[in-house]
């Protein structure tokens, strides 16, 4: 009996070691961490990493850390000092990591690969002094998505402020059957806690150009527009009241998109995800979406809210490693492998390089939106666009926003009449500096 | 004839006495038999007994004394999770929190989901166990089916959860949308007393099996001589119930609470997967707020408050249970 | 025996045959099987729909026509295979270490008596109350410093904690209702204390073991936030954490879900219902003593 249980016990050990640990022989090993876990994404990068290892006779080990673990994980991984050579990761995460140390200056990298086939908006996000900490690799905007057939039935144009958003969103709340209920509201506002009700907020935010930080000097200045981000956020829920979906409080990516693409609302902030979800859930629909970008207050639209994944090399190996790591890094960004990770999203992920987006323009799953890709191509080349917290550069606060639910809980509560907008407002503003306060410690 | 048997026949002890002294008996033998080994016998069974429990006791000091203990130290330190040192700051991290108005909202929402889950599962248990004691057609099979959400991962229960409660296509919502308690594509989730009150009733769902067979096995433990003399007095089957049945369930029915309440106030999983605590942290419970406090804002010396807070009025639960318990901690 | 007299006694006193008595207990028995049933069957079958069944409004209750397309999607994807297998070692290495460490304990805490023994039983009892959310900073801080949170043994250990209480508490009860006759009259006969403890106890104590360490198994296996916390690689993620994520991710497809959760459920209750005889003793021993 006992050595039954011996044996057991060793087996089980064994296993998790063999599952846990894979030691390999080679000298040279290089640690990437993605933050990418959907299965499309991860077997291109995979499928790439493997290629340029065996180019330099290098060996390698993809870590996948999911989005929502990243902070945490890389807490850790600071703490235990295995941080990885080469991070692959939102800004959020290059924030985070340049300020506590972390990175390699890049400048060497970007300029062999070619500083101007990289568009400048990419690059500026990850530059501070001239000095850029990153290798952009694809990024995502937010736009309005939309019903053309919908917008063609009821003779609507694009609205260029937010009074016709307000008036069209209206238009497009149908009822076919006439029996007193809503069929299709017309724009859904999510407002799901974690993540989303910020990113849509912020989306409305930068459209009446209201920021964090002051992007020329940097300073926190949300608590002094208390009233313009009151205003905005008035305006978000009045368009709530008037034109979404009542659980649209409750609704994360997965809903407003699914919702788009099952035809149960007519507009919706997105990042051209929903073109994914239709090829694959209802093919009907496909030809019937397009996308603007969301209008200024008066027309006048100051920033949109984006987001960019990139590339990072950790200055923590020696000399040798973080050249491997150049070396690598470089090797990655030929138009090619550029064009096909960004593909591995269509319409979501933008490349990073005006060389691979001639690729990216003509492969087949994004023949269909030529209108739409160059909608937000034009976007990523001449307007701004902000993660949130990051107007003045790498901040660490995206991470904070992005990791708590304090946005979510205070638009919900002005949503649901239980604050008011400038309750809501000013308990954002003391969270906000409440966060900053951690940081800046 | 063994030592033992003419131990019982010399002292006509009872046959359960001589269990419990065989082991003198054992002596009695080997002393006579000459023997020294009075004190080696005694060692050596408590050094046994000692070497049984060793894995327990290691155990139970690495990975459930000591992390207690290193909590109530986190809470008095500004421990960030993104910082390698941290200072001793006293109780600054209970100051803060008392001053923090979401804490008291946060707890009246722990105390809400508590107590009407609690309350809830103990009826609903009791209801049916009463319901398996009395069925005779089909009792065992009723029994087992009653037990199954004892086992349904939370984690499946969370995603029936929203899916039967989806605004547009749950069919739950729907039935609650026809009978006009909520509106036209809405669904209860999204509603702040809807939401926990789905959350409740999810819960109660999930945990009635437990109170339901301990309360079965109390009820089968109940004496029927009271019933018998309670149906000669002309007592109804109600009044046997209130008069007889009740008030012989009272200890298990506190030790059943307590247990309860312990587990309850500080589950986490579900609410999580559910709602992640809203709409409008109408259901975040202290729980979650120290989830949040960790790995939201990395600041597990403000969480360890948190949890140590929760922790001291359960641990108040918890000596009550075990000294209520007494009889089973032998 | 006690027990056994007044069940029959009271079988005696209620059931009378009674025509409506047992109408109406049959009516209650089939709602709430009804209550208990509807939500697992409702996943069964979503994740048997196809899409255009699935986002049908309002929803039909039986679909013309059955699929087996999510569970395709669900098992082509090789991360959740791999979740799969996570849970597998996690449950398994996590009941082979509690049941090793709970039957030595419980047998040590039943069958000897020294020093501090109650305060050890005290201490169980104790540890079976303390919730996983005060032990999870801790816990996680731990398997960081051994370095081990991207193996899942760092979950073993985690899953060990808020398990073994619970099974070493069910294993006491076990033990005690094994009578001592036997042991007593193999240690007069000179048996050593390790052979007793292989050789008769262990044999006997055989069905109870099994349950604890079914049970056991499915609580790790059921257990979320542990493993959320204690591992942040992807490939190493349980089932449950996986398919937490798949709900809170950015695409969800909630045939794939409903599929995942099936069979996530499914093998556990099959389990659970084979041990479930075992367990109602078990718990119900302790029970009507405590």
């Amino acid at each position: 009996m006992l050595l039954v249980f011996m044996v057991l016990v060793t087996l089980s050990t064994g296993l998790v070691f063999a599952g846990g640990q894979q030691e390999s022989q080679k000298a040279e090993k290089l640690v990437i961490w993605t933050n990418l876990t959907a299965e499309a994404q991860t077997v291109v990068l995979t499928k790439q990493f493997n290629e340029i290892a065996d180019e330099m006779g290098i060996d390698i080990e993809m870590v996948t850390v999911s989005f929502g673990d990243m902070y945490t994980k890389l807490a850790t991984a600071m703490q235990s000092g295995d941080v990885p050579d080469i991070m692959h990761t939102n800004e959020g995460g290059v924030a985070y990591l340049y300020a506590n140390d972390m990175l390699t200056p890049m400048n060497e990298v970007i300029g062999k690969i070619g500083k101007d086939d990289f568009v400048k908006s990419y690059l500026d996000i990850l530059t501070v002094n001239g000095t850029v900490w990153g290798v952009p690799d694809w990024a995502l905007h937010t736009s309005v998505w939309y019903r053309k057939d919908l917008f063609e039935k009821y003779g609507l144009n694009i609205p260029r402020n937010w009074d016709e958003l307000m008036k069209t969103a209206k238009a497009l709340n149908i009822d076919n059957d006439s029996d007193g209920n809503i069929d299709i509201y017309g724009f859904a506002v999510s407002m799901s806690a974690v993540n989303v009700a910020a990113q849509v907020y912020y989306e409305f935010l930068y459209s009446a150009g209201v920021y964090t930080f002051d992007p020329k000097t940097g300073e926190y200045i949300f608590g002094k527009n208390k009233k313009k981000a009151t205003e905005v956020l008035q305006y978000m829920i009045d368009l709530y009241h008037a034109a979404s979906p009542p659980s649209s409080i409750e609704w994360a990516w997965s809903e407003f998109r699914n919702a788009l693409v099952e035809g149960n609302v007519a507009m919706t902030q997105d990042m051209g995800a929903v073109i994914l979800m239709a090829q694959s859930n209802n093919p009907e629909m496909v030809g019937k979406l397009g996308c603007f970008d969301l209008p200024g207050v008066n027309g006048d639209k100051k920033a949109s809210f984006g987001g960019s994944y990139n590339f990072v090399a950790s200055n923590q190996g020696d000399e040798e490693k973080v050249k491997l790591a150049k070396i690598f890094l470089e090797k990655l960004y030929t138009p090619e492998r550029a064009a096909e990770r960004a593909l591995s999203r269509p319409m979501f992920a933008f490349p990073s390089m005006y060389s691979a987006f001639d690729i990216y323009k003509k492969a087949d799953s994004v023949s269909q939106y030529q209108d739409e890709v160059d909608v937000i191509y034009d976007a990523f080349q001449h307007s701004t666009w902000y993660r949130y917290g990051m107007e003045a550069g790498l901040n660490q606060m995206a991470s904070q926003i992005e990791a708590t639910t304090f946005f979510g809980e205070a638009i919900q509560s002005a949503a649901l009449g239980k604050w008011t907008a400038e309750e809501a407002v000013d308990y954002i503003d003391q969270m906000l500096q409440e966060q900053l306060s951690i940081i800046g410690d | 004839m063994y030592p033992v048997d003419a131990f019982l026949g010399q002292n006509g002890m009872s046959k359960e006495m001589v269990m419990e002294n065989s082991e003198q008996a054992y002596l009695i033998k080997s002393t006579k038999q000459g023997r020294n080994i009075f004190l080696n016998f005694y060692t050596r069974r408590k050094l046994l007994g000692v070497i049984f429990i060793l894995p327990t006791i290691l155990f139970l000091v690495v990975f459930i004394l000591y992390p207690v203990l290193s909590n109530l130290f986190l809470s008095l330190t500004d421990a960030c999770l993104t910082k390698k040192n941290y200072n001793f700051i006293g109780f600054e991290n209970y100051l803060k929190l008392f001053t923090n108005k979401m804490f008291l909202k946060y707890s009246w929402n722990t105390l809400v989901w508590t107590f009407f889950s609690v309350i809830g599962q103990l009826v609903l248990g009791l209801g049916l166990a009463m319901l398996i004691n009395y069925q005779t057609i089909g009792g065992p099979f009723l029994r087992g089916f009653l037990l199954i959400p004892y086992v349904v991962p939370a984690v499946a229960l969370a995603l029936i959860t929203k899916w039967i409660f989806n605004g547009d296509y749950g069919i739950a919502s729907k039935w609650l949308q026809n009978i006009g308690l909520i509106d036209y594509k809405q669904s209860p989730l999204a509603l702040p007393g809807g939401a926990m009150a789905v959350l409740i009733f999810v819960n109660i769902w999930r945990s009635y099996p437990f109170p339901m067979l301990i309360y079965w096995a109390a009820l089968k433990g109940i004496d029927t001589e009271l019933y018998e003399a309670a149906g000669v007095d002309g007592a109804n089957r109600f009044q046997s119930f209130w008069f007889i049945t009740l008030p012989q369930l009272k200890n298990t029915t506190i030790v059943l609470a307590i247990l309860r309440i312990v587990w309850t106030a500080t589950y986490f999983d579900l609410i999580w997967m559910v709602t992640g605590g809203g709409p409008a942290g109408s259901t975040t419970h202290l729980p979650i707020m120290i989830y949040q406090s960790s790995f939201g804002t990395f600041r597990i010396g403000y969480a360890s408050a948190i949890s140590i807070l929760l922790g001291i009025v359960l641990f108040v639960c918890i000596i009550y249970y075990v000294r209520k318990s007494g009889d089973f901690a032998d | 025996m006690r027990i056994r007299e007044n069940i029959m006694k009271q079988t005696k006193i209620y059931n009378k045959p009674n025509l409506l008595r047992n109408c109406v207990l049959g009516l209650i028995s089939v709602f709430f099987i009804g209550v208990v049933g509807f939500p697992l069957l409702w996943m069964v079958v979503s994740s048997l729909k196809p899409a255009t069944e699935l986002f049908k409004s309002p929803p039909t209750i039986f679909s013309d026509t059955i699929t087996f397309e999510w569970y395709l999607d669900a098992f082509s994807n090789k991360t959740v295979v791999r979740y799969f297998i996570n849970s597998l070692l996690v449950a398994t290495g996590t009941t082979v270490i509690v049941i090793v460490m709970a039957t030595f304990g419980a047998y040590g805490l039943t069958r000897f008596r020294f020093f501090g023994r109650k305060a050890v039983t005290v201490a169980v009892l104790s540890a079976y109350c303390i919730p996983p959310i005060m032990l999870m900073i801790p816990l996680y801080r731990i398997i960081a410093r051994m370095h081990l949170n991207s193996s899942l043994f760092g979950v073993i250990i985690g899953h060990t904690t808020v398990t073994f209480p619970f099974a070493i508490w069910l294993l006491i009860s076990f033990f005690r209702s094994i009578p001592r006759d036997i042991e007593e009259a193999a240690l007069v006969n000179g048996a050593s204390d390790l052979t007793i403890f292989f050789r008769i106890v262990l044999p006997l104590c055989v069905p109870g073991i099994l349950s604890t360490g079914i049970l056991v198994f499915i609580l790790s296996w059921n257990e979320y936030l542990l493993a959320s916390v204690l591992i942040s690689q992807d490939s190493m993620k349980t089932l449950t954490v996986g398919i937490a994520n798949y709900i809170s991710s950015t695409e969800i497809n909630w045939g794939v879900i409903m599929a995942l959760g099936t069979a996530t459920t499914v093998p556990i209750v099959l389990m659970f219902t084979a041990i479930q005889k075992y367990f109602v003793e078990g718990l119900t021993a302790g029970a009507v003593k405590g």
